[in-house]
């Protein structure tokens, strides 16, 4: 149950004439970790308040996507430089006893630097704080669709992955299939909700809420083949200037999911920002599973009417 | 919905985004997005490579997404009003008079 | 839908007939989908609007739908926002049309526990019989024999939320009223700003714009979290950054902005002046400034008066200083050979007496009056052209920061030399003529006892550098509200009229020509300071403004010194004023010393609070911290109080100043529901109410408020005041009723009328210019077209300096405008800051006045001398250079001098106000850490606009102090857990966020911690916290009246803190430990 043609998805769904495929790139290198996308696709979408409280995950207070909120600011602060950045900071000089008794009481890393429980003197401290704004992939190979039995969930003509609210009945099949656990149902509502790539503004030609909102330009909207290209160019230009850990991520039509439809310049590898770094549309085996489904359903009914025939004769 | 060479062909016969909207039974916005991959509400930040792009208004493409816009810039009952005050301001007209 | 059509539709048949066989995308589209439309597309109508929260001044679409405003998001024409906005601006939906709003009226009798409701028209006619009774009982005639004619018994607080036409109404009636107190959040946020930039370059006002950012060279932010409180103008730093410019972010934090920005430099808090005068020393000593620039364009070549003696000379002291009243006697720091200038200087020999040796003039904060206008000199300076000459200012200050050295920096402000090495190399090579540097400030600077001195010396240094008036360079003052420019220009300040014209006193002038005479310069454009004045006072009184009657120049209540919004704390608990007006203002959380803040309103007779929802200054009898302690019971508490439920920005129309002097106008998209009032109605119809109620009164204290005009057209079934008619008399009119269009149209003969001569020019045509909105694309990018500035819009000041002294830019590079020799009229991108046709080569006569006493070479036109000022001789009253002083309550001793805080700075003694032993006074270890306060992006200010927000207030949910890992390892501080702040004046607790973004600071062979604490919230809302202005003391600077809430000492420890009366008594054992009295900290 693979797509025909990985890079064009509403074809193979169907639409005769539609647009050039539409998508997100994320430039997280100039994300200044305001949260407007999260603000701005919360107001267009009237996705309900989290509230979760004080996390202390430095000032993320949204933990991560889910059926209230689409658009998610990581924030990452590591003991390690990002390119040529001085970030005049020195590292702790920190008793050893404090810092074992630290390590019993605190059972989750939050991005301190280890140390080996040494004392000395304060030296410069390599340091960075990553932000990203993460959000649902809109993939190529989208499992979420793969599973749906109603149909709720749809591949657009702009080639984005839709929840359709008036027909979704919260089964939930969406929810384990996505391999970044972006899909989620609200408790209380008892359907699943997830981006939608603004469809409703899409439909008039109006740029998603979050990219509109985005002070730095971090994420932008258009098409997916510019994107591309353009984000190409820009980690070239972050590897000339240093910025040396700069890598795209979602951008490879051949990965797991047949790329995807918002892709990301991230600083690190994916799982410092909490995503899968090798992820694969779980429905990816299916037809090789059916296929074995049917050679052993053959295989059985083959050995079962040679007994039946068999005992006949 | 349309593809974008549809969409450039109209343009191309000299189609303005009204026209072209009738003609596909599409919002005007749509059809800016679909020819340019650029959104009619994006804002001074098109690259220059969009800029020469066919199709790309050079500026105001919002209007083709928004309802009619109401911000009037000069009101008549406030001149009046302003006139009134000067006028009735003896000791100004006075002055003025001393003055030239 | 007929029955084919319906089966037609099926998904099932649609799926198996069609090209979509496994049902994934064109068979599945639901009915739903297909009539999807977004409500942007759908509205009635798109109202143009301008945000209400930062002083960015984002334009919005804001669109309505059957009457409600159903959308908010960017209006993509902005050339400074280009459709982008914030968190905060993008939750305007939400905050505009949320249940977080009330609106209804409330009112509190004296003594009563509870709210009830109050009809609006009531409770309108009850506030105007508070006004006028309690005038009545407070009025005043003179005082020590001259006369004043006011009330100390009314306050006002608040305008920078509201727009420019609600802030004139408030000034203009209260002030017919007789009430001097009228304040807002430009005094407690960039009151320091007007200063030194007005004292040094001519205006009070950020130097340039933001999208200019993307021309520098070099960036240096500083004294300000630019990408966190800022954020759609940090886009143009990253515009910067993309073309290859140098970010710098010298900040005790590393913050969302340092995480951008190439170098992070921590620095102790306080000690910027120490900071900036070491690069100024590794410049002057290396020769690195830009000699022609200088010598030409500043007052380096001129010498000063010599019996000046600096701070180098008297160990923390400049000459003149009176240890006995504590302020300056400036007659040393003069030019040679000029006169005493004018916060002390009349030829008339009453003066002293009168003055009382200027003293109510300086406690007046006098320097504020060159928001446009430099001070006034009288006289023509001696200079020496070769700056060899000992007295010549470049060699003053070569000698006074002469001990700035890397070691001294290190030492005072924590930075290691090679990193401080580093700063300055990026700053020299990134000024000259081919290449330019910025400074971009905020309340980081401003919001200390010598907050004009912080910014001062970046004045000095961009003067050496050479970056003045150059595309890329200047000095960009982020100012924080949205109309706190405006509330400045229109001001609903103490000290002020409109245009920074100064309230008169009751000592220094007796009569308008008196006060002309002292206030007037004679060169420089100020010299039409006459023409100013008796304009405004025809805008206010009309007919009644005549020749014979000075054009009721009586009207006007007269000053006796410092009457800001601490000052009236102080009279409140004194039981002096009454009455208090809260416009949109919180200062039960905004304020220093919340506490004080509390227990003076806890002693008025009446309070008003205009607002979206109860906000702490509204409840603080009920609910307030004190209710909790037992300080205050509910019931002993006689203050009445009226809560007014405010309109929000899309229900109004009027405008609002940016930081960079830019007026936007917005427009009313819906009217308010309920109760709820813009601003602009409630003073109309208090005013209108008020002078019914006075009518035929012959009492003479009521003349002014009858005689006032006020008679504004109202609309709509609510009787809304017509903004633009405010507009209109704002920007002035001549006797034909003409607008006029630049306030050099203004006469002093009675037959011009403007409410504020540098908003002149807005109303041109009787076109409303701050409504002007042609796209960003349409234009270049200083975008003179969209909206309007002050000064006759232009955009970029003292641009003159962008070309040489032959009138050609310093630099193709750097072009900005040029002498056009055969025009013979100044031309280039951006309105020349300078007289069009005056020739490069021109020299004034001897006599020459006004602004023909100035040359062509003389860029900075509002001041007297037409230079830039590296030393003021006049305009600040603590010291004509910034020398470092230390915080007031410090746990470190003043490297650099004896005098361990700011000798000039205004104390105010008071039990609930005692500051700490510091440096090396006993006790000093007691409260051994620093804090320092900011904001988050996520939230607003004192809370009101963003913890009732849901939106805004999940993002940043707790009040938590931020903390390195050494701090909390060395007092056992948790991750995630609690820790309780004390200071002298109280505790708060907060959640802990360990983080090694806090660096611990060495120097001086000392550790210096760190605690960062936000400082947004307050026990009322959705989300609740202590407020961190519990922590802090009345401490101001004396030439702005701001407090110091940037750097204060404090301890800290695990936990939660104590409740009810326990807490009190842990603030005081603290000061028993610290050996703490009402001398403390209180030495001159």
């Amino acid at each position: 149950m693979t797509l025909l043609e990985p890079d064009d998805p509403a074809t193979s769904s169907g639409y005769a004439d539609h647009p050039e495929r539409m998508g997100f790139f994320t430039d997280t290198s100039v994300c200044i970790g305001c949260k407007a996308c999260e603000v701005a696709c919360k107001e267009w979408n009237h996705v309900p308040e989290d509230l979760l409280g004080f996390t202390g995950m430095s000032f993320d207070n949204t933990a991560g996507l889910g059926a209230n909120t689409w658009r998610h600011v990581a924030f990452v602060e590591q003991p390690r430089r990002l390119g040529r950045q001085e970030s005049g900071l020195v590292a702790a000089d920190l008793p050893a006893g404090t810092v074992e008794a630290a390590r019993d009481r605190t059972p989750a890393s939050l991005g301190l630097p280890s140390h080996d429980g040494a004392t000395g003197s304060a030296s410069d401290m390599e340091f960075r704080w990553l932000m990203a704004s993460d959000v649902c992939k809109h993939c190529t190979h989208a499992a979420c669709l793969d599973v749906c039995p109603t149909g709720s969930l749809f591949r657009t003509e702009f080639g984005t992955v839709v929840v359709q609210e008036d027909i979704c009945n919260g089964c939930g099949y969406c929810v384990p299939a996505c391999p970044y656990g972006v899909i989620a149902k609200r408790e209380d509502d008892g359907r699943v909700w997830k981006c939608t790539l603004c469809y409703d503004r899409l439909t008039v030609g109006q740029e998603p809420a979050c990219a509109k909102s985005c002070p730095t330009d971090s994420i932008q909207f258009g098409e997916l083949g510019e994107l591309r290209e353009r984000a190409a160019r820009r980690v070239e230009q972050l590897h000339e200037a240093g910025v040396e850990s700069a890598r795209l991520y979602g951008h490879d039509p051949g990965d797991g999911v047949g790329g995807t439809g918002a892709f990301f310049l991230l600083l690190d590898e994916p799982e410092v920002y909490g995503l899968p770094p090798d992820p694969v549309v779980t429905t990816r085996d299916l037809p090789a599973m059916w296929r074995h489904v049917a050679v052993a359903a053959t295989a059985l009914l083959t050995v079962a009417a040679a007994v039946t025939w068999g005992s006949r004769t | 919905m349309p593809t974008k060479e549809q969409v450039l062909r109209l343009l191309s016969r000299g189609h303005d985004y009204a026209e072209i909207a009738e003609l596909l039974g599409i919002p005007a916005g749509q059809a800016y997005l679909i020819a340019t991959g650029v959104a009619a509400d994006g804002g001074d930040t098109v690259t220059r490579a969009q800029r020469d792009r066919a199709g790309m208004l050079p500026s105001r493409s919002q209007r083709l997404v928004n309802p009619r816009e109401v911000s009037p810039s000069a009101r008549g009952d406030v001149h009046e009003w302003i006139r009134r005050r000067a006028w009735g301001d003896s000791p100004m007209q006075a002055a003025a008079e001393a003055g030239s | 839908m007929n029955p084919l059509d319906r089966l037609r539709s099926w998904p099932v048949l649609r799926q198996l007939a069609d090209t979509d066989p496994l049902g994934r995308g064109a068979a599945v589209k639901s009915s739903g989908s297909r009539a999807l439309q977004p409500r942007t597309a759908t509205a009635d109508r798109v109202v143009k609007s301008i945000c209400p929260y930062c002083a960015v001044g984002c334009a919005q679409n804001v669109y309505v739908k059957d009457e409600k405003v159903v959308q908010v998001e960017g209006d993509p024409d902005s050339p400074v926002s280009r459709g982008r906005l914030c968190p905060k601006g993008a939750a305007s939906l939400q905050l505009t049309t949320g249940s977080g709003r009330l609106h209804k009226v409330l009112y509190r009798p004296p003594y009563g526990r509870d709210w009830q409701e109050l009809d609006l028209d009531r409770a309108l006619d009850m506030v105007a019989d508070r006004i006028i009774a309690t005038r009545r009982d407070t009025w005043e005639w003179e005082s020590a024999g001259r006369r004043t004619a006011r009330t100390l018994g009314i306050a006002a607080l608040g305008g920078a939320t509201l727009d420019n036409e609600e802030n004139y109404l408030i000034k203009k009636l209260l002030t017919a009223l007789g009430v001097v107190q009228i304040e807002n959040q430009a005094r407690v946020c960039h009151s320091s700003t007007v200063v030194a930039l007005g004292t040094s370059f001519g205006r009070g006002g950020a130097t340039t714009f933001m999208q200019d950012l993307q021309h520098s060279d070099c960036i240096v932010i500083e004294g300000s979290n630019f990408a966190e409180a800022h954020p759609v103008g940090f886009q143009w730093v990253m515009e910067a950054k993309a073309r290859g410019a140098v970010v710098i972010h010298v900040d005790p934090r590393f913050t969302r902005t340092s995480a951008l920005a190439d170098l992070h430099v921590p620095i102790r808090a306080g000690t910027d002046v120490a900071f900036i005068g070491g690069i100024i020393n590794h410049v002057l000593s290396n020769d690195l400034y830009f000699r022609e620039f200088v010598v030409n364009y500043t007052n380096a070549t001129t010498l000063i008066n010599e019996d000046y003696r600096d701070t180098e000379d008297l160990d923390g002291l400049f000459s003149g200083f009176d240890p006995g009243t504590g302020h300056y006697d400036f007659d040393t720091w003069q030019y040679e050979g000029m006169r005493a200038v004018p916060v002390s200087g009349e030829r008339d020999v009453d003066h002293e007496r009168r003055t009382r040796g200027g003293a109510s003039i300086r406690r007046s904060g006098h320097g504020e009056t060159h928001g446009s206008g430099g001070p006034s000199l009288e006289g023509t300076p001696h200079t020496d052209p070769t700056m060899r000459d000992p007295r010549c200012v470049l060699q003053i200050l070569k000698r006074h920061y002469a001990r700035y050295t890397p070691e001294m920096v290190e030492r005072t402000c924590g930075i290691p030399q090679d990193l401080f090495a580093q700063v300055c190399r990026h700053l020299v090579e990134n000024s000259g003529p081919e290449r330019t540097a910025e400074f971009v400030y905020a309340v980081g600077w401003t919001q200390h006892t010598d907050g004009s001195q912080f910014i001062r010396a970046a004045c000095v240094l961009q003067l050496l550098l050479g970056n003045m008036g150059r595309p890329g360079g200047g000095i960009q003052a982020l100012r924080g509200h949205a109309n706190i420019q405006g509330s400045s220009d229109i001001p609903t300040l103490f000290n002020l009229l409109p245009g920074y014209i100064p309230m008169p006193h009751a000592h220094q002038h007796e009569n308008i020509d008196d006060f002309l005479r002292a206030d007037a310069a004679h060169k420089g454009f100020w010299a039409d300071m006459p023409a100013y004045l008796v304009s405004l006072l025809k805008a206010w009184w009309g007919p009644a403004a005549r020749p014979d009657n000075e054009f009721c120049f009586g009207h006007l209540p007269r000053l006796t010194g410092g009457h800001s919004t601490y000052d009236t704390v102080m009279e409140q608990l004194k039981g002096v004023c009454k009455g208090y007006l809260l416009f949109g203002e919180n200062p039960a959380v905004g304020s220093a010393n919340a506490k004080m803040q509390r227990l003076g309103m806890a002693n008025l007779d009446w309070l008003v609070v205009r607002d979206f929802s109860l906000i702490e200054s509204a409840t603080w009898w009920q609910d307030g911290p004190e209710i909790e302690t037992g300080e205050l019971k509910t019931e002993d508490i006689g203050t009445e109080v009226f809560f007014f439920p405010a309109a929000a920005h899309t229900e109004k129309t009027g405008s609002f100043t940016n930081t960079n002097r830019m007026v936007q106008w917005h427009y009313q998209a819906v009217e308010p529901e309920g109760e709820a009032r813009s601003d602009l109605w409630f003073l109309y119809h208090l005013g209108r109410v008020i002078r019914r109620k006075l009518s035929g009164s012959q009492d003479p204290m009521d003349a002014p408020i009858l005689d006032l005009t006020w008679d504004y057209p109202t609309e709509g079934s609510l009787g809304e005041p017509v903004a633009e008619a405010v507009l209109a008399e704002v920007n002035g009119w001549d006797a034909t009723g003409r607008p006029l269009s630049a306030y050099t149209e203004l006469k002093d003969d009675g037959s011009t009328a403007c409410g504020c001569w540098i908003y002149c020019g807005i109303y041109a045509g009787g076109v409303n210019q701050a409504a002007r909105r042609k796209p960003a694309e349409e234009q270049n990018w200083i975008a003179g077209e969209w909206a309007w500035s002050w000064p006759a819009n232009r955009r970029l000041l003292y641009n003159r300096a962008s070309a040489d002294p032959e009138g050609r830019p310093w630099s193709a590079r750097k072009a900005l405008v040029w002498w056009d020799a055969a025009e013979g009229r100044w031309t280039g991108y951006d309105v020349p800051d300078f007289p069009p046709d005056k020739a490069p080569g021109y020299r004034p006569a001897e006599d020459a006045t006004g602004s023909d006493a100035l040359s062509g070479t003389d860029p900075f036109i509002m001041q007297a001398d037409g230079k830039g000022w590296l030393y003021a001789p006049a305009g600040l009253v603590d010291g004509p250079l910034p020398t470092h002083y230390e915080p007031q309550d410090s746990p470190v001793a003043n490297p650099l001098h004896g005098r361990q805080r700011s000798p000039a700075r205004l104390v105010y003694a008071h039990e609930h106000n005692r500051y700490h032993p510091s440096g090396s006074e006993p006790g000093a270890d007691v409260y051994p850490y620093v804090v320092t306060t900011y904001r988050l992006t996520e939230h607003f200010t004192a809370g009101g606009m963003s913890r009732n927000t849901p939106y805004l207030a999940e993002l940043q949910p707790e009040m938590f102090c931020e903390v390195s890992p050494e701090l909390a390892a060395e007092r056992g501080l948790i991750h995630g857990g609690w820790a309780t702040i004390i200071t002298a004046r109280n505790a708060i607790e907060a959640r802990v966020l360990v983080t090694h973004r806090i660096a611990p600071l060495r120097g001086d062979g000392k550790v210096v911690h760190h605690i960062g604490l936000p400082f947004h919230w307050g026990p009322n809302g959705h989300v609740r916290g202590d407020a961190a202005n519990e922590l802090s003391s009345i401490i101001l600077d004396p030439n702005s009246h701001i407090q110091e809430v940037k750097a204060m000492s404090a301890d800290i420890r695990p936990g939660r803190r104590p409740r009810g009366p326990a807490l009190v008594d842990l603030v005081r054992a603290y000061q028993r430990r610290a050996g703490i009295t009402d001398h403390t900290g209180t030495e001159k």
